[in-house]
């Protein structure tokens, strides 16, 4: 809590705490930074240079070709339009899984009704198995059902609510006193009013965590892309990455400059989610 | 507590019953577990239980598969070691870590917001081909961490992912780094403590150290435990790092469970040995898990419940 | 060939009726007579009012690469529809890594594609659980020609007299080295090396540069393959029950080998790489390394240095080459496939027509038809002229040894097992090498009289 009250401090102690914070930060915040530092270099440098001349940071023969090649793509299918097939993908299943975890984990952490241990209890079950075995007779499933070759493997299954996301909004549920609700019963609120009216304004930090993980996880998801895409048309942006390579043939700089542009929505919804976070809470404080 | 068997039968009123109620909430839930969930579950215990390779018809072998696994598979108990090590020593950590800078940064200032983007960056880069290389550069003999390492004056000409002895703590230290998610879960949280409380303490005099111990940590025990599960449960189906970076080399020491499961399943073709190893994974975790929901109710203070 | 798909039926009759009465199959096929069979038809049906015009034929064709690759295949298989208007072809690419979980999964939901690629190594296991189609009618009835090619490369994808398989060019296995640095040296490096020769310029190039040997140290099957090779031998016997040999002393000799050139310097320490990949391996590390003769482009592009190839070097007693021709990758076609001519003619066009060497060259290693290796030839560019070349001059009599029977389906579990024991011995956890191998030869043996019994 180096930072608070900065603008009170006066005593050159606390100064020089303050620089010695924002010292350590910024070496901690390189530090952690280095990798894309290192993708976006690479991603400058011609072939033959990123792997002999790796650990600059500077490319020495700079050169844009790997965005050029990178962009254009497989078979006439520019990577724009992998992009926007992982947007559409992406914001789909990260509305999807906001919406149902948010119902389910209300429903979970506040109405007592029978069953509900047995249910809690299969939630937490549900995210043990690794997906690994789950993979091929996922696929038999969803290939009987017909959705082979569309998008509906990769998103509708967000709308039913996933273990991890429901698990972690309930957590934050449960911190929140009960005295509220309680009122609004007594008041004559049903359980749907005390949910979309109290409980639902007073999460939204953990609605928006929960929206950027999925969203994160959807983006970076190539096995569902792999198994269920099968038309060209239809790829995303993490399945397309990864035909930068082969066994025999492998452009490092195009996949080092398309992995680098595929991190800019992220970071876009990274920071829009951080405004988020710090203005949609002070208010409910107040509220509070 | 609420009973409503004196009003009118209205179907608002029905639908307002807890028992109606908390149904209505999860039928998502129920649907998706129906309809997703289920068929591959049980159909992945089934496949346990038989000879499997994906291209053919599976065949019944009934406990063949477990006792390969316990008897005759050295590599089994290996991986299961290594992963053992590798979820006690990295889950603390990481965690600790995510917990402090998401302490450090709570505050909202410009400075702060690079900082947790600065932070969080590394996740986002997730388990692609390009962390993969990353890593291996950075921990080559020549690579950036000995020049550092050189520059202090300290040994640096040590192989770290070649060496048996460092190869694991490398790969732990790239799940450490890649702190980010919990430390986004943690920021939440810590947003989501009414400021007043911190106010009413300030009025009582508390310093921040007080209001950390007395406000802030009791209040984040629900989203700790939320993080310890989900991070136990990650750390025992760890699987990426191992893969992309060592495929379990030096001499099997970061060989994890799910890597020699995946060998088993996908490059050996035997899927039904993979579901039996997946299967007794999940005991394994529904225990830990167990353990950890057991001793919760000593340490996780829930705001809605523990007054 | 008709296999009722327990899992597919399975899931197929505890779905809700409803959902599959969406897709509208009713057709029966000639795949199993379950749900599956319904949906896949569907999705043929999808596909094919997808293209706007259902009178023609569907043809699914999947394979792996990179972005070279899935251009030149794309504009060649757009030639193919123009030539065969009655044709319409649905193309889904990969990457490597993940074609092998793709094809599975396919497979087992009853989604076989028309035509796909297949590699040597996983050749046997698809052919045994009847996944690929019988192609021996269609050479014998002239509709695949293979007239302009040789026995031994239809007999490479060949099991028991039937061919399942068409070899898309022929490659060979192949020292790179860094002819820069041989250059600067003034060391002429042998065109078909023994293994002392080898060794000998090995420890030249490390005295003089410090790069190191990466191939005589990585103590891999192949590795073993080769020496086998030295002496007319395979890893495995004739019908894969067994392994090929019953001497440990070829295993003890690789190691100590191995161990030696450690000792020496000049061959790689376990864990010491300083590389990421293969590439830059070629780069900080070391001077040479055992590849496949068609990445000789993406080598020289990769590393920006002079790189060149010769043949793999052979035991000073050897008495067969360790080299030998081998398929690049193959063509198949699905067991299951209901347009069974379409994928044929495609096949044979790959193989035969000039159109479609004009758009891909040797992209998929060298032509196997005479005639195309031929027509092709001239309009290459030089690197890819030095591999054709290459191709040739170890095509010439008792230049290679024959290519021998595909692995088995147990070959990664012992190639993983052979993997484990070197790196104990390169790492000095294992001293006894002569016990040792013995032990990895019990084990080896065991697996593969496990999978023949359970074959049974």
């Amino acid at each position: 809590m180096a930072i608070n009250n900065i603008a009170h401090s006066v005593s050159a102690q606390k100064r020089i705490s303050t620089v010695v914070y924002h010292v350590l930060m910024v070496l901690a915040s390189f530090a952690m930074l280095y990798p894309v530092l290192w993708l976006i270099a690479s991603s400058f440098k011609p072939n033959g240079d990123i792997f002999s001349t790796a650990t600059s940071l500077i490319p020495q023969n700079f050169t844009l070709e790997h965005y050029l090649t990178g962009w254009k793509g497989f078979g006439g299918y520019s990577f724009g339009n992998f992009f926007t097939n992982s947007l559409f993908v992406a914001i789909l299943s990260s509305v999807g899984m906001v919406f149902s975890s948010a119902v389910v984990a209300f429903g979970l952490a506040r109405v007592k009704f029978k069953g509900r241990n047995f249910w809690f209890v299969l939630m937490i079950i549900t995210m043990m198995l690794p997906g690994q075995v789950m993979m091929i007779p996922r696929f038999v499933l969803y290939n009987a059902m017909g959705w082979v070759g569309t998008y509906a493997p990769m998103i509708v299954p967000n709308f039913f609510a996933s273990g991890f996301n429901i698990f972690l909004i309930m957590q934050f549920i449960r911190g929140i006193p009960r005295d509220m609700d309680e009122a609004a019963k007594i008041d004559g609120c049903s359980w749907y009013g005390v949910f979309a009216r109290i409980i639902l304004p007073m999460i939204v930090p953990s609605l928006v965590t929960v929206g950027v993980l999925t969203f994160m996880a959807s983006w970076e998801d190539f096995m569902g892309a792999l198994l269920y895409l099968n038309k060209p048309a239809m790829y995303t942006v993490a399945y397309a990455l990864k035909m930068f390579n082969d066994s025999s043939m492998s452009d490092y700089g195009a996949t080092f400059a398309m992995s680098a542009l595929s991190l800019v929505p992220i970071m876009i919804i990274f920071f829009f989610f951080q405004k988020n976070l710090v203005e949609g809470i002070s208010i409910q404080g107040l509220k509070g | 507590m609420k009973k409503n068997a004196a009003a009118p039968r209205k179907l608002s009123t029905l639908l307002d019953r807890d028992n109606v109620a908390g149904y209505v909430f999860i039928l998502p839930f129920i649907i998706g577990v129906i309809a997703f969930t289920a068929i591959p579950f049980f159909t992945s215990l089934y496949l346990a239980f038989t000879e499997y390779n994906v291209l053919s018809d599976p065949k019944w072998v009934g406990l063949a598969n477990f006792k390969e696994m316990f008897f005759e598979d050295d590599l089994f108990w290996t991986s299961f070691w290594v992963t053992f090590k590798f979820a006690f020593i990295q889950v603390p950590i990481k965690l600790t870590v995510a917990l402090l800078v998401a302490m450090v940064l709570a505050k909202a200032t410009k400075a702060t917001s690079f900082y947790r983007a600065a932070f969080y960056i590394p996740s986002l880069m997730g388990g692609s081909v390009a962390i993969a290389l990353l890593w291996k550069q950075l921990f080559s003999p020549r690579g950036v961490v000995n020049q550092v390492l050189g520059f202090l004056g300290l040994p640096d000409d040590t192989a770290w992912l070649g060496n048996p002895k460092t190869a694991l703590g490398t790969l732990i230290a790239l799940g450490v780094w890649q702190f980010g998610s919990s430390m986004l879960i943690f920021l939440a949280a810590i947003k989501n403590i009414p400021q007043s409380y911190h106010e009413a303490a300030i009025v009582d005099g508390a310093g921040p150290v007080k209001r950390f111990f007395s406000i802030t940590l009791p209040m984040l025990t629900p989203i700790i435990f939320f993080n310890l599960i989900n991070q136990v449960i990650g750390a025992f189906q760890a699987f990426n790092s191992s893969y992309l970076i060592t495929q379990g080399k030096p001499l099997n020491t970061t060989l994890y469970y799910g890597v020699h499961l995946y060998n088993k399943a996908f490059d050996q073709f035997k899927m039904g040995y993979g579901c039996a190893m997946a299967w007794f994974m999940l005991l394994v975790i529904a225990f830990f898990t167990a353990l950890i929901f057991r001793s919760s109710s000593a340490w996780v203070y829930y705001e809605s419940e523990g007054k | 060939m008709k296999k009722k798909r327990i899992l597919a039926s399975l899931a197929a009759t505890m779905m809700v009726a409803g959902l599959l009465a969406g897709c509208g199959g009713t057709s029966s096929t000639a795949a199993s007579g379950d749900g599956t069979a319904s949906a896949a038809t569907g999705e043929a049906a999808d596909a094919a009012a997808a293209s706007g015009d259902s009178g023609k034929t569907v043809l699914n064709v999947l394979w792996w690469g990179s972005q070279t690759r899935h251009e030149l295949t794309t504009a060649m298989l757009e030639k193919f529809e123009e030539l065969n208007p009655d044709i319409d072809v649905v193309m889904d690419y990969s990457d490597w890594g993940g074609y092998w979980t793709k094809l599975p999964a396919q497979v087992a939901g009853g989604q076989t594609p028309d035509v796909f690629q297949m590699d040597y190594a996983y050749l046997a296991q698809y052919v045994e659980n009847g996944v690929l189609a019988d192609l021996t009618p269609y050479i014998e009835d002239g509709s695949l020609d293979m007239s302009n090619v040789e026995q031994s490369i239809l007999d490479s994808g060949s099991i028991d007299g039937k061919t399942y398989a068409i070899s898309t060019g022929t490659n060979a296995p192949v020292m790179l080295y860094r002819k820069d640095v041989t250059d600067e040296l003034g060391i002429e490096m042998p065109m078909n090396p023994t293994m002392s020769e080898y060794c000998e310029i090995s420890k030249q190039v490390y005295e003089a540069t410090g790069l190191r040997d990466t191939f005589v140290t990585s103590c891999s099957a192949d590795n073993l393959r080769f020496r086998l090779r030295n002496y007319g031998m395979n890893l495995y016997n004739e019908d894969a029950t067994a392994l090929g040999f019953d001497d440990p002393q070829y295993i003890v000799d690789m190691w100590q080998l191995a161990l030696d050139s450690q000792n020496e310097g000049w061959g790689m320490k376990p864990g010491e790489e300083t590389a990421t990949t293969a590439f830059d391996s070629m780069i900080n590390d070391s001077w040479s390394r055992y590849q496949n003769s068609n990445e000789l482009q993406a080598y020289r592009d990769a590393t920006g240095k002079d790189i060149s190839m010769v043949m793999i070097p052979n035991t000073d007693d050897a008495t067969a080459s360790a080299t030998y021709l081998k398929p690049a990758m193959f063509w198949c076609v699905g067991a299951d496939s209901d347009v069974k001519e379409a994928a044929v003619r495609f096949i044979d066009f790959f193989a035969n027509n000039e159109a479609c060497y004009d758009i891909v060259g040797i992209e998929r290693a060298v032509p196997i038809s005479s005639a195309m290796r031929e027509y092709v030839a001239p309009t290459l560019d030089e690197v890819s002229q030095e591999v054709v070349e290459f191709i040739d001059y170890v095509s010439q009599p008792d230049m290679a040894s024959p290519l021998m029977n595909p692995d088995p389906d147990s070959h990664t579990e012992i190639a993983d097992l052979l993997g484990q024991y070197s790196e104990q011995v390169r790492y000095g956890e294992i001293t006894d090498l002569a016990t040792t191998a013995q032990q990895f030869m019990d084990e080896a043996n065991q697996i593969l009289a496990d999978a023949a019994a359970s074959a049974e």
